[in-house]
């Protein structure tokens, strides 16, 4: 009786113990909301996603890092330090007073960004071409992905070198090295120009909506443009003539046109402009990230625009900068005034500022003794006062006229704008080649007529010389091409080229005549040669060792 | 509550079925008689206990006694401290005289272990043990609450008094940073169940294994301790029911030190700045209150022969001290164990059940009221307010009308918790025994909250804005063990074997939308969100799950009660690993010496010598992060439309394994002055390698700039001390007393560096965190280095404010400037030291409890203080009264600063003492009673106050920053006030 009873229970138990047998000693993880490698690259369409990666990755460009160290750098843009905001342990006020280190966020953030977009197009590349060797993927259909992700790599190692000058060259994602080490900018400069000038040729020279936001053709001769015309601070040995030809071949065979209202190309619905080479097609809902809105306007900004977010009250511009647009200047616009809202619409949103409803948008951290007063004022046009006291700590809270190339629609997403964002367009390509031209021979006689092609459309009159003393120095000497690098900055403010312009016209280390007054202690200007290049920063040299500091940095 | 009809009909069935078996038996009568001892005659003060009850009666000077017993099945207790506890079924007698045989008590207690019990004085490894009696008094609401302070090594904290809000434990420090920093938690045998789902009145003991040595039978998940919850299960013989019942005070405890209407108009008056609105509001006053909590527990337990059981419901129902805020909760609990076949199979079934609604408030409120402007009004009939539903507001950065957050808008949740276990245990033979133990634990939560369309903020930037998310974990655990105690000539031996299976899900949805036309549906309508129509709602689901897998085994060996050994090892596999390196091997081993047995010590009862090492582990905190994985990254315009991007979110790392941690243990358990004095000493040291981390990874040859690694390592070692003494055992009156000191000699960083794919990953040196907005975004907190020791607070060192008002810092590295590079450690966010100190009091009918917490050494980054601790800041926010004494000390001259700049001025000592909570209760001699078994009341208070030179609200430690362990030691601005509380309670016996 108690031997069967045992063998009862004991054969209970070993049913039960059975009832988990099959997976008694399974691993093997179960996926439901994920994909591999494994379960993915199945459809035209998933190969398409994955291609779609490259691109994703421009949406860092219009704000952010790369915004912050190609303008904030330079005479065209400022974030001061208000009180207790914007201090962030100095970082606004370093980047404006060329004092930057090693361990400031930025400098990884401009890496992050050109070898994020180097990676992604390398990796797709490789993947590509995995694709095809094991059948899954057209090779006619691969070829073009290819030439396009070679385009786009190019772009990403055109703003490396420009930011850190020297850095790794890594052009394979499959025998690539863990720690490359650094190459010289003018070896990267090099080999990139060279894979450009082999991958453009391939590129569709459709411009319509299948290639609207893609590298095609146009934008790539527009890359090497801009590779040529900075190539004698890259690589000391000047490629203007090669740059006019790209630039002759965009303006004579692309098909572009100058818009007739300068505003049409900046505003939230911009979409393919005729002017529009290359463009990062910014989305309140599907590619977000232009968040230039936020980061200028001022707190109550929110009831001008309804918007829907608080704005940071950060980013604006500096007076010489505005100033230095005539008042006629379409691209200026109106300020507003005690008697109501601006009138034009400009790059610049200055003035007194008016709720939707008509009311005056109110700064209620305006005391009695505010010299700022309660009215909110944009660059105090119209009072008196200068347009930004300061640098920091105490610059005002009103102070500083700010960013309003690109339309803010009522209602927006001051984080994520809907705006495209040109990052070539026709007018700028009509400047490189004037100065292109200039700098092969200032009395080319084409100069003229390019820059004022651009100037008739912003409503001002003919320049009869492009020489002229700067706008961030208008009482100093009259510098050869002066008024051409005035101009170039008028039509092309705030879209990423000043700090490049600088370094060209070699006055990227007269950073003491636009800097602000700067009261914290600790603050000092920093000048010097070393300066036309960032350092590399701190958590990538710890990364890896095969990398070597930029000259004059620790 | 509406839809879980089921639930309440199963727990009504539970209650009738309980008070059908309890109704079975009522027999009350009276037993008297004499305890004695053979060398010393009449013994007083002797605890007479019904088993399985808490009536009870003592004896008197002459040692006589009197107790009313419910039937014939009722088992006496005897008990004194120095006796040999004795056992006695009432039967028919109605006097009983009772000889006492002198035993030290403490060392025959029953400890649980992982898979079975021990006797405490078999142990080699470190292993507390709290008994209900011993628990924490007052206002518990969760069972970690029951006890805090009382475990040497076992830190339980929670800044604030959220009463929505968890706390967390950890357990000798941090020894992992990458994995579960919690200790794992073992409920009537289920792994990994959740203290959540048992209420603190239903706990009968809780066994926290302490070393390696002990924690190693739960192989993979022991690194961080383990806590075995042991329930109240019903006695053979009795039938009682029990009642609970408390009324509880909460109020702040202390509010930040900011400026009145008063201090603030006389400051702003001396800045010229600020906006002066004509009111004197107190924000706390108007953001919080006292808030009434109640607590109800009945419990129904018993037992014939062959079934025994333990029922009880659970009631908790409060208001939190901030407005709108609160929970109420019901808990049922069913443990029931039948025997059959001669005695050789039981089975026990347990059944827990929750549903606890919460109203979580807005935790940036107790922010804001600290921020606010007293000088503004909280309301304002101004058309202009219209917009905010007439309440108060100022558009400016940063800055919210608390009262306006806490009563426009709602944030609710309601979580589920059930779990299901049943176990049979057949004895084979006499000494083996199988068994098979099954559980499921499911638990739901859900979620949702609403911004009012006129709520300033993210309510009226949306137009309103609801969000709804239900989460779902659950796990079904299957183990089976064997276990086989014999005696081989004069040595017992015990063997365990055993087999565990468990699998984990967990899945979810969420939902998230504004625009609405009215605010009518809160978040229950999402339909009418206009965000959805414009494509920016956002909606989202996942399901991931995993498993584990172990085979497990130990050895225990008692020779002649002298010599003691234990070996034990788990093989465990997880899912989580890469496909190479799943299973990992965790082996203990432990020895101990009864000194006082083998030196014939003869004035120590027991003087125990033990040392033990063991290897535990920890898993990756997600599943599939051993894969490469794709993800949407962004979008991609193509053909005039949006298509979404593809990209790798994750590395493949097919090595990736098991975290180790090697634990070495000595310690030293004694016992003498016949059992008045006892305690244990320990030394711990451990070493945690292949530590997980998610580490930064070169792309190329990466797909994906971070992986999941096993690279690095963290060592801990400290010393801790349990000693009790009965100090006082004189006719009416005793006291005993208990401290727990630790004392953290090391918590160090290693390295964080390795090589991966022939890649050196080298940590070196990282600064962390970020202060934040206002203006300190890039400030970091704390700096890492390898080599040095976990949580340096890191910042610039103050030095005073000049004669002008300049702020004055240190120039560390004497280069000129003030810049980053002089900041330097300041302080370091993890304790050095902690203990609890219990005293326990009788004097005739009345007890009193008397618990102070200490923790010792730890520093707080008062980040409320570093924030707004700056005069000019007046213009926008109010100030810590302190801000009025940033001036120079000869000058007078303000601190001229409009910047907010962190420095050591704001890094506080935050060691504190605390009296963590007091009873006093009153047991009413119930020997004439038929009706009532026993009757207590009692009136408690908890955190009645703290001595600390911290300025904050709550000096607690701060174990992690935004889930970061690294950064400890920062207490920011949205923490809850401290609260203390004051109840009043009754058990009844019936």
């Amino acid at each position: 009786m108690r031997k069967s009873l045992n063998l009862v229970i004991a054969m209970l138990l070993v049913i039960l113990v059975a009832a988990f047998n099959q997976s008694c000693t399974n691993l093997d993880e179960e996926l439901y909301g994920e994909v591999t490698p494994d379960n993915f690259f199945n459809s035209e369409e998933e190969i398409l996603a994955a291609l779609g990666a490259a691109y994703t990755q421009f949406g860092g460009f219009a704000s952010g890092t790369s915004l912050n160290l190609q303008t904030i750098t330079t005479d065209e843009m400022v974030v001061p330090t208000r009180g207790s905001d914007w201090d962030d342990g100095g970082d606004w006020r370093r980047l404006h007073l060329h004092a930057w280190t090693r361990e400031d966020g930025n400098m990884n953030g401009g890496w992050n960004f050109g070898f994020g977009g180097v990676n992604t197009a390398n990796r797709l590349i490789y993947q590509f071409e995995v694709l095809v060797d094991d059948g899954t993927m057209d090779a006619a259909v691969a070829a073009a992905f290819i030439a396009e992700l070679r385009t786009i790599r190019g772009f990403f190692y055109w703003q490396l070198i420009d930011m850190y000058g020297n850095v790794p060259l890594v052009t394979d994602f499959a025998t690539a090295e863990a720690q490359p080490a650094t190459v010289p900018r003018a070896d990267v400069y090099a080999w990139v120009v060279n894979d450009l000038e082999e991958a453009v040729p391939l590129l569709t020279k459709t411009v319509d909506g299948t290639t609207y936001g893609r590298m095609n053709y146009w934008a790539g001769q527009t890359l090497l443009a801009k590779l040529y015309l900075n190539a004698e601070v890259y690589t000391g040995t000047p490629q203007y003539a090669k740059c006019a030809a790209a630039c002759t071949d965009i303006i004579d065979n692309g098909g572009f046109s100058l818009t007739g209202n300068y505003f049409d190309n900046f505003s939230a619905s911009n979409t393919g402009t005729s002017e529009m080479i290359f463009a990062i097609p910014y989305d309140q809902v599907y590619y977000t990230g232009f968040s230039l809105a936020v980061e200028s306007l001022h707190y109550s900004s929110q009831y001008t625009y309804n918007l829907t977010a608080q704005p940071w009250n950060g980013y604006c511009s500096l007076e010489e900068f505005y100033n230095s647009y005539e008042d006629t200047d379409i691209r200026k616009g109106d300020a507003g005034t005690v008697d109501g809202p601006a009138i034009k619409r400009g790059n610049f949103i200055a003035g007194y500022q008016y709720n939707v409803d008509g009311s005056p948008t109110m700064d209620d951290g305006a005391d009695a003794n505010d010299p700022d007063g309660p009215h909110l004022n944009f660059g105090n046009i119209g009072t008196g006062e200068p347009q930004i006291n300061e640098l920091g700590p105490q610059a005002w809270r009103q102070s500083g006229v700010r960013i309003g190339k690109w339309e803010i629609e009522l209602g927006a997403h001051p984080d994520n704008m809907n705006n495209d964002y040109a990052v070539f367009r026709l007018a700028d390509v009509i400047l490189m080649k004037a100065e292109a031209l200039w700098r092969q021979n200032p009395a080319d006689a084409g100069v003229l007529p390019l820059v004022n092609m651009v100037r008739a459309r912003a409503g001002v009159a003919d320049l009869t010389t492009v020489d002229g003393p700067v706008s961030f120095d208008m009482a100093g000497p009259v510098i050869p091409g002066g008024e051409l690098y005035n101009e170039i900055g008028r039509e092309m403010a705030f879209e990423n080229g000043k700090r490049q312009e600088l370094i060209r016209w070699g006055l990227y280390n007269d950073v003491a005549l636009w800097a602000l007054p700067y009261n914290n202690p600790g603050d000092v200007i920093v000048d010097g040669e070393h300066t036309t290049l960032f350092p590399v920063h701190r958590d990538k040299l710890d990364a890896n060792p095969n990398l070597e500091q930029n000259p004059g940095y620790h | 509550m509406r839809n879980s009809a089921w639930w309440k009909s199963g727990f009504l069935s539970l209650i009738l079925f309980g008070f059908a078996i309890s109704l079975t038996y009522a027999q009350e009568r009276t037993v008297t008689g004499t305890v004695s001892s053979a060398e010393e005659g009449p013994i007083p003060g002797v605890n007479i206990v019904i088993q399985g009850t808490t009536q009870g009666a003592v004896t008197d000077v002459d040692g006589n006694y009197s107790i009313t017993v419910p039937g014939p099945d009722a088992i006496l207790v005897f008990s004194s401290i120095g006796y040999a506890t004795q056992s006695i079924t009432v039967g028919s007698q109605t006097t009983i005289n009772v000889t006492l045989a002198e035993e030290l008590t403490s060392l025959e207690e029953i400890v649980v272990i992982g898979y079975g019990t021990q006797k405490k004085k078999e142990l080699t490894s470190a292993i507390s043990n709290v008994k209900s009696e011993e628990f924490n008094k007052g206002s518990v609401n969760n069972a970690a609450q029951l006890v805090q302070g009382k475990v040497a090594g076992l830190s339980i904290n929670r800044p604030g008094g959220n009463p929505n809000q968890g706390f967390t434990m950890r357990l000798r420090g941090l020894s992992t940073i990458g994995a579960n920093t919690q200790p794992l938690v073992v409920i009537d045998g289920v792994v990994g169940g959740s203290l959540d789902n048992v209420d603190p009145n239903d706990i009968e003991s809780m066994d926290v294994l302490k070393d390696g040595s002990a924690a190693a039978i739960y192989g993979t998940r022991g690194s961080s301790g383990v806590i075995i919850v042991t329930t109240k299960k019903g006695r053979r013989g009795t039938a009682q029911i029990d009642y609970n019942g408390m009324v509880t005070v909460e109020s702040v405890g202390k509010y930040p030190n900011v400026m009145n209407a008063e201090q603030w108009r006389a400051l702003s008056a001396e800045t010229g700045t600020g906006n002066d609105f004509g009111y004197s509001t107190d924000w706390f006053k108007e953001t919080t209150r006292n808030a009434i909590q109640q607590t109800h527990n009945l419990s129904m337990s018993g037992g014939t022969n062959k079934t025994t059981y333990m029922a009880s419901i659970n009631v908790r129902d409060g208001d939190g001290v901030a407005l709108n805020t609160g929970y109420n909760q019901l808990n049922g609990r069913l443990n029931l164990s039948q025997k059959a076949l001669n005695d050789r199979l039981t089975v026990d079934l347990n059944i827990g059940a929750t549903q606890r609604e919460s109203q979580y408030g807005f935790d940036e409120a107790f922010r804001y009221a600290s921020s606010y402007n007293p000088t503004a009004p909280v309301r304002s009939d101004d058309p202009a307010y219209d917009q905010y539903d007439g309440y108060f507001q100022q558009v400016l950065f940063d800055y919210y009308n608390p009262v306006a957050i806490l009563e426009q808008n709602v944030n609710n949740g309601k979580d589920q918790r059930v779990n299901v276990a049943i176990k049979g245990t057949f004895e084979i033979i006499d000494g083996l025994k199988v068994d098979a133990f099954y559980s499921v634990q499911n638990q739901n939560f859900a979620r949702g909250s609403y911004r009012d369309k006129n709520s300033y903020g993210t309510g009226s930037d949306r137009n309103g804005l609801a969000r709804r998310s239900y989460d779902e974990n659950s796990f079904q655990l299957f183990e089976s063990t064997i276990n086989y105690i014999t005696d081989i000539s004069g040595a017992n031996l015990t063997i365990l074997g055993g087999y565990s299976y468990q699998d984990f899900n967990y899945e979810g949805f969420s939902a998230e939308g504004g625009d609405f036309i009215t605010d009518a549906f809160t978040y229950n309508n999402l339909h009418a969100a206009g965000d959805f129509n414009a494509g920016i709602g956002n909606v989202n689901s996942y399901r991931n799950t995993n498993r584990l897998i172990a085979f497990f085994g130990r050895v225990n060996l008692n020779v002649t009660d002298s010599w003691f050994l234990m070996a034990s090892a788990r093989y465990e596999g997880s899912s989580r690993f890469g496909a190479g390196n799943k299973w990992g091997l965790f082996p203990a081993v432990g020895a101990g010496v009864d000194l006082a047995n083998i030196l014939d010590i003869a004035s120590m009862d027991n003087l125990k010598l033990r040392v033990s090492y063991g290897i535990t582990g920890n898993q990756p905190p997600d599943s599939y992060t051993s894969l490469l994985r794709l993800g949407p990254q962004g979008n991609f315009f193509y053909n005039g439309g949006f298509i979404p991007g593809y990209q790798p979110v994750s590395n493949a790392n097919e090595d990736l394994g098991w975290e180790k941690k090697g634990e070495f243990d000595v310690g030293l358990d004694f016992s003498m002055l016949d059992g008045k004095l006892y305690g244990s000493f320990d030394y711990y040291t451990r070493t945690t390698t292949d530590l997980l981390f998610q580490y930064n990874v070169p792309v190329p040859p990466n797909l994906y700039n971070t992986a999941w690694l096993n690279l690095g390592k963290i060592q801990n070692s400290g010393l801790e001390l349990t000693l009790t003494w009965n100090a006082v055992q004189a006719g009416d009156f005793s006291w005993s007393t208990t401290i727990t000191p630790t004392y953290y000699l090391k918590n160090e960083l290693v390295s964080l560096s390795g090589t991966y794919k022939g890649t050196e990953l080298s940590y070196g040196t990282r600064d962390l965190g970020g202060m934040g907005a206002p203006g300190m975004s890039d400030v970091p907190l704390v700096r890492a280095v390898e080599g040095q020791p976990i949580g340096q607070l890191w910042a610039h060192t103050f030095v005073e404010v000049g004669p002008t008002g300049d702020l004055i810092l240190q120039d560390t590295n004497e280069d000129g400037t003030i810049d980053d590079l002089d900041r330097v450690v300041v302080g370091n966010g993890l304790p050095n030291a902690e203990f609890g100190w219990s005293n326990t009091f009788r004097y005739k009918n009345f007890d009193m409890n008397v618990f102070f917490r200490s923790v010792l050494g730890h520093d707080l980054n008062n980040t409320y203080r570093a924030f707004y601790e700056v005069p000019q800041v007046i213009t926008s926010y109010n100030l810590p009264v302190t801000a009025a004494d940033m001036r120079n000390k000869d000058t007078g001259v303000l601190l001229n600063s409009t910047s907010d700049v962190l420095s050591s001025w704001h890094i506080e000592n935050a060691s504190f003492l605390a009296l963590d909570n007091m009873s006093i209760g009153y047991n009413f001699d119930m020997s004439g009673s038929n009706a009532f078994r026993n009757i207590r009341v009692f009136v408690a208070g908890n955190n009645l106050f703290y001595i600390t030179k911290y300025k904050g609200v709550d000096p607690s430690p701060r174990y992690d920053d935004g889930g970061n362990v690294l950064i400890p030691g920062i207490d920011r601005r949205n923490t809850w006030f401290r609260t203390r509380s004051v109840s009043l309670g009754v058990n009844l016996g019936f």
